[in-house]
């Protein structure tokens, strides 16, 4: 669905520099720090910024050559950017009638009811949640092949990220060969939903691991100095001092708990992917 | 298109109040005004309503996700010119039949082949100046555009001024203008015109797109 190789965008401090793969059928996380790339990737993809080098495929056409007929297969939902506020749903449902050849409009209204989305409120009347729920069913209405979701839960509690990730898990289901990319700053909202994370970090790829490996088999081991000392840093990816001693971050939990008994492991967690690796002192 | 259209109807017919007071001040002003005006004000005021649709788009970081739709640069700019001319030629109707409505009241005559000259060549104009108005707004935004489009809306004042001083330093290019235009028929006149017109605009046009391509969102 995606490509993207040595995808290169230069700004006056930063760059963003990165390879990725999102096969069909396949919901990949985009993880990483403010600033550290991840909406100047989602930006590259859709072709909303000019890239200095490298290639980015959609379905297998470069990303500059995208009819309006390939983009109709692709929902997207932005953190920051919607339809205008002057707008109402209802005016929303009419263009969208007249942008997407195959837009449920049946599906659409019986999300806003679900969702309690008033259909005559102006947008710029609407709550962070309702804003974010608008855009997520604007994104999932039209039978897309592709959804790109910059922070969808961004800024929301827990009743409406749920509801939104109930949404795209229900699409999921119905369209099991669509693929998703989703960026956030919730680790557990894509513990649940990713099969896949990529930790982007200062415009670079850190880490890409499958989800359930991170679960499984990362962990957060935490050391006095002495012991650190005599421990094995093979599988350590990355390690920060604390008041009590050490913490490692490694990606075999398992080989230190078989070898240092009496050590404390705790779960790994895409949260302490994101601390470990960009803040820690990596191997 | 069609999606972008129907937004910037739902986006205008937001604005039913102003069209309300813009009508009535049409009617107020075709009793005092001569009738090219009020075609031109009416029409004038549908273009810049038109050419206003870009800030709401800009608005609030709207460029992205319009920019993520079924939509590319030259489909964008090409519904803004499409847009601005319906308005443009609502309006110049609309104009022309107050016109008529207002010298029915007043009991004038009128002579609907002036009307039809009147319309033809104010909506020209008015086009014209309104085209040059998107390129505008698409380069510098709502807030720069605003300074840039008054600068050239000076610079077209101070030309035409300084085109009125010419006869009096040195009449002999006016008056060769003048004397070359009246030995032509007045559709001539008006083909050529509307052609130098199309041109302006097709100009325009490439221009509007060729800065759509370079922007980033």
């Amino acid at each position: 669905m995606i490509h993207i190789e040595n995808l290169t965008k230069n700004y006056t401090n930063f760059t963003l520099q990165l390879s990725f793969d999102l096969p069909e059928g396949k919901v990949s996380g985009l993880v990483g720090k403010n600033g550290a790339g991840k909406s100047t990737t989602i930006k590259a993809i859709l072709g909303l910024i000019k890239r200095n080098g490298g290639k980015v495929e959609v379905f297998g056409k470069d990303v500059s050559d995208m009819t309006a007929a390939d983009k109709e297969n692709i929902g997207v939902a932005l953190s920051d950017s919607g339809f205008s506020g002057y707008l109402t749903v209802e005016n929303v449902i009419d263009i969208l009638k007249n942008m997407y050849h195959c837009f449920d409009e049946p599906m659409f209204r019986q999300l806003c009811q679900v969702l309690n989305l008033p259909l005559d409120k102006k947008i710029k009347e609407f709550s962070t949640g309702m804003k974010a729920k608008l855009r997520v069913v604007t994104a999932i209405t039209h039978n897309a092949k592709l959804l790109i979701m910059d922070e969808p839960t961004s800024g929301l509690d827990i009743e409406a990220r749920t509801e939104i990730l109930d949404i795209l898990r229900d699409y999921l289901v119905k369209n099991d060969d669509c693929s998703i990319l989703i960026t956030s700053h919730i680790s557990s909202d894509l513990e649940g939903l990713c099969d896949d994370i990529y930790l982007i970090h200062d415009g670079k790829i850190l880490i890409h691991e499958d989800t359930d490996n991170i679960l499984e088999k990362y962990g957060l081991m935490k050391v006095d100095a002495e012991r650190y000392e005599k421990l094995d840093k093979s599988h350590i990816l990355s390690t920060r001092k604390e008041s009590f001693g050490y913490s490692c971050f490694t990606d075999e939990k398992q080989y230190y708990r078989e070898n240092y008994p009496g050590i404390v492991i705790e779960k790994g967690s895409i949260d302490d992917l994101i601390l470990m690796m960009t803040k820690g002192e990596t191997a | 298109m069609k999606g972008l259209l129907t937004k910037d109807f739902h986006i205008i017919s937001q604005n039913h109040r102003y069209l309300l007071i813009y009508v009535l001040c049409s009617f107020g002003l075709s009793f005092v005004l001569d009738s090219e005006y009020v075609v031109g004000y009416i029409a004038m005021l549908m273009g810049i309503m038109g050419t206003s649709t870009i800030s709401y788009d800009e608005f609030d970081n709207g460029f992205p996700f319009l920019m993520s739709l079924p939509v590319d640069s030259k489909t964008y700019v090409r519904e803004k010119f499409l847009f601005c001319l319906l308005l443009e030629t609502v309006g110049t109707i609309f104009g022309a039949a107050l016109i008529c409505v207002t010298s029915l009241i007043k009991g004038e005559t009128f002579v609907f082949s002036e009307i039809l000259s009147y319309m033809v060549g104010v909506f020209i104009a008015i086009n014209l100046l309104t085209c040059c108005l998107i390129p505008i707004e698409l380069k510098y935004g709502a807030e720069k555009g605003r300074v840039v489009m008054m600068v050239f809306y000076g610079f077209i004042a101070a030309a035409a001024l300084l085109l009125t001083k010419i006869p009096t330093a040195d009449g002999i290019l006016i008056d060769t203008v003048i004397k070359g235009l009246n030995s032509l028929s007045p559709a001539l006149i008006g083909t050529i015109a509307a052609v130098m017109a199309l041109l302006i605009i097709c100009g325009l046009y490439l221009l509007s797109v060729s800065i759509m391509n370079k922007k980033e969102f």
